[in-house]
């Protein structure tokens, strides 16, 4: 988000605070624009040092330093800057973008969640805080991998891919594969069974079902889906 | 003194794996409340129990309490980063919650850049390259300045080896974001391909500032100094690239060129050793 963005909408927020500081706003955003992106830092930081509770001051310096690449320092600003105006969902979004770059893709999340709520109907909130939980989940399978690439877990995310694009034999292996790798893991014969159902392999369907529930004799899942099958037998 | 201190642990690990037991077979029979309760008992008497927390998480889950669950799992992994558990129900938690947003931006804006954008990514998962196009493009024309889909637009110009059409592309990102480590990779692969070495040295060089840990960028950058000639500089930088990345097997067959060409036959011929040894364990997992 560029900085002009961020301050056209934060010219409400600016509207009560003294001119020396809206000078000193405004200084920055020009060289900002000139491309001075060191005397921009120079003119939003003189900008705090004016009026420390100044949301908007800190915003521009969070997002500058952002641009900068001192990411560290940016999360400090645009963290402070959340505090002075919780109900800034720019603010919110700003935070995010510092959180993801230093990392740290749970925070924001939750800061994107915030801005979503703050402001539902902007699409680019909504679109950001998509993508972040995308990246979370690809994170996670990354991590699976790393910690354990034989495991079960990862056989089974294998598995329900496999399966959601339509690759049943591919589905069925990686199912398998868990299975084979932790065969206590309740879930596993389940997904197999239903794998087995849609492309008409019955027998082959109650056989996985049975085997589920003999792992999980109460799983009110595996029961409803042996009913269904002997119902359609 | 001691024996009743290990007895209490003891009965206290026992207490919080029967409660986990319990709230297990709860999840089972799709009683959530149930399993919330219990393991949220548990969690009081053991608050450091990474796996009554997954499963509190999945009976969060099973409620449609999905922000309840998300937060849990956080401390799950916090707990324990290698709980295989904790990030298989992350996993399935994040893909879920991302569709839901993306559904919901879509009901929002059904002819917004982003939803084109995300079409255009469906799409290129399904190798529909012209669908792909067709949506990118639908992208730009609403966000002409959108430096992701016009280096999108690049790479997918590049992969069908139209070189100055991607260039285009990849050079309109750049003039709008002069730091995009994206556009500026592109056009530096696009000027390779086009034998224009120099350039390519100038715009990877761009990309490695935008992106110093870049092995992508390295490895190009290396093999433009190359075939620039500029044997010492490119010896640098895949010194560099192997010694971030050690399996780079390219990057070890790029260095040892470079040595040879400036006369450190051993060196090179240690390089293109690991080259092998890459090679042939590349082989042996197949």
């Amino acid at each position: 988000m560029k900085i002009a963005v961020i301050w056209f909408t934060l010219s409400a927020l600016c509207s009560a605070e003294n001119a020396a500081l809206e000078a000193k706003l405004q200084d920055g955003l020009r060289a900002r624009q000139n491309g001075s992106i060191e005397k921009a830092l120079t003119e939003f930081r003189e900008a705090v040092a004016l009026d420390p509770g100044s949301a908007s001051a800190r915003m521009l310096l969070g997002s500058a330093l952002l641009e900068t690449g001192k990411i560290a320092a940016a999360v400090r600003e645009l963290d402070r800057a959340v505090k002075l105006a919780p109900d800034s969902a720019q603010a919110h979004f700003q935070l995010a973008v510092a959180q993801q770059r230093s990392g740290d893709q749970f925070a924001a999340v939750a800061q994107l969640r915030r801005a979503a709520e703050l402001d539902s109907s902007n699409d680019e909130y909504a679109y950001q805080l998509g993508r972040a939980y995308l990246q979370l989940s690809e994170w996670s399978v990354d991590r699976i991998k790393a910690v354990d690439p034989k495991s079960a877990r990862l056989y089974q995310v294998l598995g329900e891919s496999y399966g959601a694009q339509g690759k049943t034999d591919l589905a069925i292996e990686a199912f398998t594969k868990a299975a084979a790798a932790a065969p206590q893991l309740s879930g596993t014969h389940l997904a197999l069974a239903m794998i087995y159902a849609q492309s008409g392999r019955n027998d082959e369907a109650l056989r996985e079902i049975d085997r589920e529930i003999e792992l999980a004799p109460e799983s009110a899942a595996a029961l409803a889906f042996k009913r269904q099958l002997s119902q359609s037998k | 003194m001691r024996v009743v201190a290990v007895l209490l642990t003891l009965s206290l690990c026992l207490r919080a794996q029967t409660a986990v037991g319990l709230a297990e077979a709860a999840l089972d029979r799709a009683a959530f409340p149930e399993a919330i309760r219990i393991a949220e008992t548990a969690l009081r008497h053991e608050p450091g129990n990474a796996a009554a927390h997954v499963l509190l998480a999945r009976a969060s889950m099973g409620q449609n309490q999905p922000a309840k669950a998300f937060a849990v799992l956080r401390v799950a992994l916090q707990l324990d980063p290698r709980n295989l558990d904790a990030l298989y129900y992350l996993h399935r938690l994040t893909s879920v919650l991302a569709q839901q947003e993306f559904a919901r931006l879509y009901a929002m804006a059904p002819d917004s850049a982003r939803v084109h954008q995300l079409m255009a990514e469906s799409l290129h998962e399904q190798n529909d390259a012209a669908g792909e196009e067709r949506e990118y493009l639908a992208a730009l024309e609403r966000n002409p300045k959108s430096v992701v889909i016009l280096n999108a637009m690049g790479d997918l110009k590049r992969h069908q080896s139209k070189l100055e059409e991607a260039r285009g592309f990849y050079a309109r990102a750049e003039a709008v974001d002069h730091a995009s480590f994206d556009a500026l990779y592109g056009l530096g692969a696009c000027a390779i391909f086009m034998q224009d070495n120099e350039r390519a040295i100038g715009y990877l060089t761009g990309a490695l500032h935008a992106e110093p840990e870049s092995i992508a960028a390295k490895l190009a950058l290396g093999d433009a100094l190359l075939r620039a000639k500029q044997n010492q500089r490119a010896e640098e930088v895949l010194r560099g690239l192997v010694k971030s990345d050690p399996a780079a097997k390219q990057g070890w067959v790029l260095y040892a060129k470079a040595l040879r060409l400036l006369g450190r036959k051993e060196e090179a011929d240690r390089a293109f050793a690991r080259y092998r040894a890459l090679s042939r364990g590349e082989t042996d997992e197949k």
